[in-house]
Order: C-alpha cells, then sequence, then structure tokens
C-alpha cells in the first residue's frame, strides 16, 4: 500500500448495483483509543443526538451524516444514521461494552438491527485490532475497515498492504487520518458501495467458537501477509515520558502541576461567560417584569422560570471548558498515566484511579464531577464516585463559607483562611471515609485493579474538544435542565405563596416614609428600606416556606438553628448559595448580601427572644452542616440520571444529610462543652 | 518482517521457572504462564494482548508495571501484577 492515504475503496461506489435503504444506519467500533469518535465527528460534525443503550447508563451517540449515493429520487446524497459504539477490544469477552455492541449488532433491544459496519482499527497495532474485526465479521454484516492513523504507521516504519489485507479480510479497506479527515470522502464512497451489495457480505474467516488461539493464529497470518517493513517496539519518546509520568515522586508533582492549571483555566475563563449568563437572564427577567402586568404569572416567569433556568444554565460555561480541557488531555494519552498515579491512594478507599478526575472536578461543579464518572469503566467503581463526589467543596459552597468565616473570624483573616482550607479537607476526607464505608457495605469489593492501555501519545484533536464541549453541554441542558426547572418552580412557588398582606408594623412606616418624602428625601428612604424588609420578612415567614421552617425547627434545634436559620437551610435545599440571599432578605431585608453594612446587620441579628442569632458554636455549626449536607437539587437529578435510578439519588440525599447533621450537632455542642459558645 | 509478527513469533522454551511478574526487571522479556485474576480483567489482559503464552518485555518495573505486547503498552497495577506468572525468557 502506498503510505499515504490512497483511496483504494473510492471508486466502489460507481459499482452500486442494488438500490440504498432510504435511511441507511451504520455501526461504528473500533478498539478504545483508535480514533473512533474522531472519525465520529468527522462524520457527523454536531449533529448526534444522546440516549442511553436500553438497559444501561452508558451513552449512545447517535449521529447524522451524507452519504454520496443516488437516492431514489435523484439525489446526489442519502442521510447516514451512524451509532457510536462503546470502545470495545473484543465482541465476545464479559464486559458491559462488548455486550451493548453484540446487542446493538444483532439488533436487540430497542435498535434496529444495522445496514452495515463501520470498524476502525490502529495501523500502528494491527494485530490486536483485527480480533475485533474477525469477530466482527461472524455477524455477517456489510461491513468496511477504516484503517487509521496510517501516518503514525508510516513513521514507524510500518508499510500496510490495504489490497492484501483486503483479500484476506474479505471486506473493503480504507486506509485514514481521521485527525486530519484524510480518507473520510473514500471511506463514505465505500460503506455506500457496501450498502448497495456491490460486493457479497464478508464471511467469519474462522469456524463458530473459534479459539483464542485460533484468532490469535489468523490474525498472525493475516499481518505477516499485509504488513511490510521494519517496524520497531521500542519507542524510546514515550518509554521516556512513561517514567515520568507513572513515576512516584515525579508523577505527583507533573500530575498536580497539570490539574492545577486545568482548574485555574476552568475558573479564570468561565467567569466572563457565567458573569455573562447572569446579566443576560437579569436583564431578560428585568424586561419581563416590565412588559407583564404585575401579578402571580409575571412572579412566576420572572422569579420562578427565568431565575430557575438562569440557576441551572449559569454551570454551563464551567462544564464546556472542563470537557473541553479533558478532552485534550485525554487526546494526548495522559490521562491513562494519571490515572495510575492517582490510583496509589484511591485504591486505599475503595476508588480507582479514574475517580481522581470527577473528584477534583466536583470543586468547581458536582454536576461535570458526576458526568465526568463515565470515564470509569467498572459500575461499583462509578457509584461510590458519583455518592462521594458531591461531598468536595463546589463553587456554590463559597458565598456561604464566605458568610460564615466571617461571621466567626471577623477581624482575623487568617483563622478565617484555615478554616476555609478546613472546609475543602473535611469534604475531601469525608468523600474518602464514605467511599470505603460503601465499599465495604452496599458496594461491596475492592475497586477494580487498574489494567489499562497506555495509548500512544498524540497532539490532541481540537476539532474533537469542540464537539466533546458542545455534547456534553446540550446533555447537560437537556437532561440537568428540563428536571431542574420544573423544581425550581415548586421551590419557588413554596417561598412566595401563600401571600401575606403586609404588616400593620409595614404599613404604617411606609406611610411615614411617603409623608416625609419632599421635606426629608434620606429618611424617606430609609423609612421605606425598614418597611420593604419588615413585609419581606413577614412574607418569608408567611410562606409555605416559612411554616415549614417553623414546623421543621425541632428538627434543626439540636444543631442550634431557630426558624429563621431552618428557613435559610431549608430553601438552600434548592442550592446551597440561596442560603445567603434567604438569610439577607430574611434579617436584613436586602438580597444582596455583599451590600455596604449588611455583614454587620447579619451579626447583630437576633431570635425571637432577644439572644444572638449567630454565636459562635451555631456558626461553626452551620459550616459544618454546608460542608456537608446535599443541598442541591441539579446533583441530585443528575445522580438519578447517571447511577440509574432514583434510590441513589435517594441514598446520596440521605447520607449526606444524616452525617451532615451528626458532624454538626457534635460541632455544636462540642463547641459548648469547651465553652466556646 | 514487521515488528508486530516478529514480538509474537514462537521462542524456545522457556527453561527457567515460573515467578510472578513482580520478579522480573524493567528490560526483561517474559511470555505468560498463569493468572489468578477474575473473569473480567483476566478477558480484558488477554483482549489486550497478554493471553496465555504471550511474549511481552517488561517496560517499567513497580507500579504501575508497563508490558509491552506487540504495539501494545499495558498499564498494570500492583495488585493484578503480583496474580501473574510469567516464564522468564530473556534479561536485560
Amino acid at each position: 500500500m502506498s503510505n499515504g492515504v490512497a483511496a483504494t475503496a473510492a471508486g466502489r461506489a460507481g459499482a452500486a448495483a442494488a438500490p440504498l435503504p432510504d435511511h441507511p444506519r451504520v455501526a461504528l467500533l473500533g478498539n478504545p483509543n483508535t480514533g473512533k469518535t474522531t472519525l465520529f465527528n468527522r462524520l457527523c460534525g454536531l449533529r448526534a443526538k444522546t440516549a442511553n443503550f436500553p438497559g444501561t447508563t452508558t451513552d449512545a451517540r447517535i449521529g447524522r451524516g451524507r452519504l454520496p449515493a443516488s437516492g431514489p429520487k435523484g439525489e446526489a446524497f442519502l442521510p447516514l444514521e451512524v451509532i457510536d459504539l462503546p470502545g470495545t477490544y473484543r465482541l465476545q469477552i464479559d464486559l458491559p461494552e462488548a455486550r451493548i455492541c453484540r446487542e446493538v449488532l444483532a439488533g436487540e433491544g430497542l435498535y434496529r438491527k444495522p445496514d452495515a459496519a463501520i470498524v476502525v482499527v490502529d495501523a500502528c497495532n494491527l494485530a490486536r485490532n483485527l480480533y475485533l474485526v474477525g469477530e466482527l465479521l461472524a455477524f455477517g454484516l456489510p461491513t468496511v475497515v477504516a484503517l487509521n492513523m496510517v501516518d503514525l504507521a508510516q513513521q514507524r516504519g510500518l508499510s500496510l498492504d490495504a489490497k492484501q489485507l483486503e483479500q484476506h479480510l474479505g471486506c473493503p479497506v480504507v486506509p485514514l487520518v481521521a485527525r486530519r479527515g484524510e480518507g473520510v470522502e473514500p471511506l463514505l464512497a465505500a460503506v455506500a458501495g457496501a450498502l448497495s451489495g456491490s460486493r457479497p457480505s464478508p464471511r467469519s474467516p474462522l469456524p463458530a467458537g473459534a479459539s483464542e488461539g485460533q484468532l490469535a493464529a489468523w490474525a498472525d497470518t493475516v499481518v505477516e501477509a499485509s504488513v511490510g517493513g521494519a517496524g520497531t517496539d521500542h519507542d524510546s519518546f514515550t518509554e521516556r515520558l512513561d517514567l515520568a509520568f507513572t513515576h512516584p515522586l515525579l508523577g505527583v508533582l507533573v500530575f498536580s502541576a497539570i490539574m492545577a492549571g486545568l482548574f485555574w483555566t476552568v475558573f479564570a475563563l468561565a467567569t466572563v461567560p457565567m458573569d455573562l449568563i447572569e446579566l443576560t437572564f437579569g436583564v431578560l427577567g428585568g424586561w419581563l417584569g416590565e412588559v407583564m402586568p404585575a401579578g402571580a404569572l409575571r412572579d412566576l416567569m420572572v422569579d420562578g422560570v427565568v431565575g430557575g433556568v438562569a440557576g441551572t444554565v449559569v454551570f454551563l460555561p464551567q462544564i464546556c471548558l472542563l470537557f473541553f480541557l479533558i478532552s485534550l488531555l485525554e487526546d494526548t494519552g495522559y490521562l491513562a498515566r494519571a490515572a495510575f498515579v492517582m490510583d496509589r491512594l484511591l485504591c486505599r478507599f475503595g476508588l480507582p484511579g479514574q475517580a481522581f478526575v470527577p473528584l477534583l472536578s466536583s470543586h468547581a461543579c458536582a454536576l461535570p464531577g458526576i458526568m465526568s464518572t463515565r470515564l470509569i469503566p467498572d459500575r461499583h467503581d462509578r457509584l461510590a464516585t458519583i455518592l462521594v463526589a458531591p461531598f468536595m467543596s463546589c463553587s456554590a459552597r463559597l458565598p456561604v463559607y464566605v458568610l460564615l468565616t466571617g461571621l466567626l473570624f471577623a477581624d482575623q483573616p487568617f483563622y478565617a483562611g484555615l478554616v476555609f482550607a478546613g472546609c475543602y479537607l473535611l469534604g475531601g476526607s469525608v468523600a474518602l471515609f464514605s467511599a470505603f464505608l460503601f465499599r465495604r457495605t452496599l458496594m461491596k469489593g475492592r475497586s477494580r485493579p487498574m489494567v489499562l492501555e497506555l495509548p500512544t501519545y498524540k497532539m490532541p484533536s481540537l476539532r474533537t474538544a469542540f464537539a466533546t464541549a458542545f455534547h456534553q453541554g446540550k446533555t447537560f441542558l437537556e437532561r440537568a435542565g428540563t428536571v431542574i426547572l420544573a423544581i425550581c418552580v415548586v421551590m419557588w412557588w413554596l417561598s412566595a405563596y401563600p401571600k401575606a398582606e403586609p404588616p400593620a408594623a409595614a404599613v404604617q412606616l411606609a406611610a411615614q416614609a411617603e409623608a416625609l418624602q419632599a421635606a426629608d428625601p434620606e429618611r424617606a428612604a430609609e423609612l421605606a428600606d425598614e418597611a420593604s424588609f419588615i413585609e419581606a420578612k413577614h412574607a418569608q415567614g408567611y410562606s409555605f416556606a416559612g411554616r415549614l421552617g417553623r414546623a421543621a425547627e425541632p428538627a434543626f434545634a439540636p444543631l442550634g438553628y431557630d426558624w429563621q436559620l431552618t428557613v435559610g437551610v431549608l430553601t438552600s435545599f434548592l442550592a446551597r448559595e440561596v442560603f445567603v440571599s434567604t438569610m439577607a432578605v430574611l434579617l436584613v431585608g436586602n438580597a444582596d448580601a455583599e451590600a455596604e453594612g449588611v455583614m454587620a446587620k447579619v451579626q447583630q441579628a437576633q431570635r425571637d427572644d432577644g439572644s444572638p442569632l449567630f454565636t459562635t458554636a451555631t456558626a461553626a455549626s452551620l459550616l459544618v452542616f454546608f460542608v456537608l449536607a446535599m443541598q442541591c437539587l441539579p446533583t441530585l437529578a443528575l445522580t438519578r440520571r447517571e447511577a440509574g435510578g432514583l434510590k441513589w439519588a435517594l441514598l446520596q440525599l440521605f447520607y449526606m444529610s444524616g452525617l451532615a447533621w451528626i458532624f454538626a450537632f457534635a460541632t455544636y455542642h462540642g463547641l459548648h462543652a469547651l465553652g466556646v459558645a | 518482517m514487521p515488528a508486530e509478527s516478529r514480538a509474537g513469533s514462537p521462542q524456545p522454551p522457556a527453561s527457567l521457572p515460573a515467578v510472578p511478574l513482580t520478579q522480573l526487571r524493567a528490560g526483561d522479556s517474559g511470555a505468560l504462564h498463569t493468572c489468578d485474576l477474575s473473569g473480567g480483567d483476566r478477558q480484558l489482559l488477554s483482549a489486550l494482548g497478554l493471553a496465555d503464552h504471550a511474549k511481552f518485555r517488561l517496560c517499567k518495573a513497580g507500579s504501575p508495571w508497563i508490558v509491552q505486547v506487540r504495539g501494545t503498552r499495558i498499564g498494570i497495577a500492583d495488585a493484578v501484577a503480583r496474580k501473574i506468572q510469567v516464564l522468564p525468557l530473556s534479561s536485560r
């Protein structure tokens, strides 16, 4: 074969004899790290939708491409549906990804049997990839072999004879470099040819039930006949990098530097689009407030729908950026090495090395963290990681930490910083302890010891990274957004209804403010603010959420919370940062907790009996509660999706909140016992 | 002959007794003898090319143990490496 991308199959489309199916469906499969996803993105661009393979939580991506073939009405192109199957080394092994592939190829489950298959093989590692090809040919589907990374094979001194390969396999073989898009057109032409039945469907080269040895011998024979050149097994560049990246000390340093850079980039670059999203929704809410007549519908639209959507969509930039960067890292081949670096620590707690990326991502937001658990192959390992990921202190906790550490150490930034760091440490430690506990009870067993292919290092594909970020962002919006929106509306309704008549004190103050408007506008404004505060506090207390707060007060009283703090805790069930604005509304009458003087007023806030609302013990207890409690509906909705059942979301909710209650109780009473109340 | 075929070509039978993979040194070659692993792990190793009698080169000793089988580099955690018995074929 020529070393470039030869269009050996290009002419086959012209030989199409039979009419093609109206909407041909092609299954795309291959070993992991063979460029399958890159090829999928080349074939379908962003025209892909996501579903789950039946009975699993494994992503099934179905994309739409165009096949250069004459349609029944004389069209130049036919729509092509491509199913991106999970990467697998073999079909006939007892692993979930292999089972999914077998079911789809056989047309079992919800999916129609594909009309043809494209199998992506790594030109640098043909023998191992041929095992999968041999097993696929037994399905009798029209098959095209996409011989990817022929450029790398050439660099390694290998020359591949595609014609010989075709003869041995009995199906078209198209050399390509998917990363650069070279060979994609000939590949589509070959698919059109295979679909048209211009050549007989390939037959299995091996007898039914062939042994491992027979498969290996067949693969060796094919390689012997079609691969030439003096390739080398020794790649000193790869070996040196592997020694560094998996070194007990240097590997950890490199890993820490890369992860620090990754998360700094996520935090730094996401700020601007997040601010823009908040601004946009703020403007939209303001505009709706102006154009809609006052009333329940306007409140619902502005506070419930727009506010709820904004609260979810604001995380989108972080999610897209994180997956963009993870895709780049994964593409380079580094992530497989990083997984081993972390495996040394995490396996002691029953988690695999691959859990590190999700756990670290959860410091930005548990949503992308939980979504990235898809990198973990073992279901028990994955479940354990999903359940403990929200213990990591996410960015939504930061405003609460700022408020409470500010209350605890108002003029002692050093101690405030220490407590701040302690919150992160507490969350991380409890996550590891919980994983340890889960792996000895509900998900018995050790984490699956790691056996991973260490793929060849290569330049990452920006195109693939963009497509991954787009795909994950879209999935996030589709999966989390719809459920969250409904829940946001319910939570808004609970905290806004029933409407209360303004209390007499507020009415009186408002009247005084109006009377003083001309003579003393400054004093009038102060009185109007005070009237608003009293009215808002009364409305909060009168609402369903307020009543719930009073009803739930006995459950939180042992932690040192009165009904006001209980309302704050309950409303922050929607999202943790809501605690700060709820406190500001309840205690100050101003939703902007960062406004001047608000902190001082919060510090001076009193309970109904006149005692201080925030003592050292109460603030510390609240801080511990917020570090550990599950107070994020989007996370629960995602856990339900990703773990594959409501029971896992409920377990996460009750386990985390129960643990938070116990730790907060111990903190409150421990400090009391030490005389630090 | 390509590197892939050469790496998998028959070798003279080993005379040394089987030892755990963890006893080899970086640069040593060996052939898989037996492994005491669960079905999934065993099948995964086999699918990656480390099947019975497959010949490999140990590229890195210590967790992760890195072996090269044909063109595939495989990282293996300590817990797995200890359960893999190999026949040493040559030392560095």
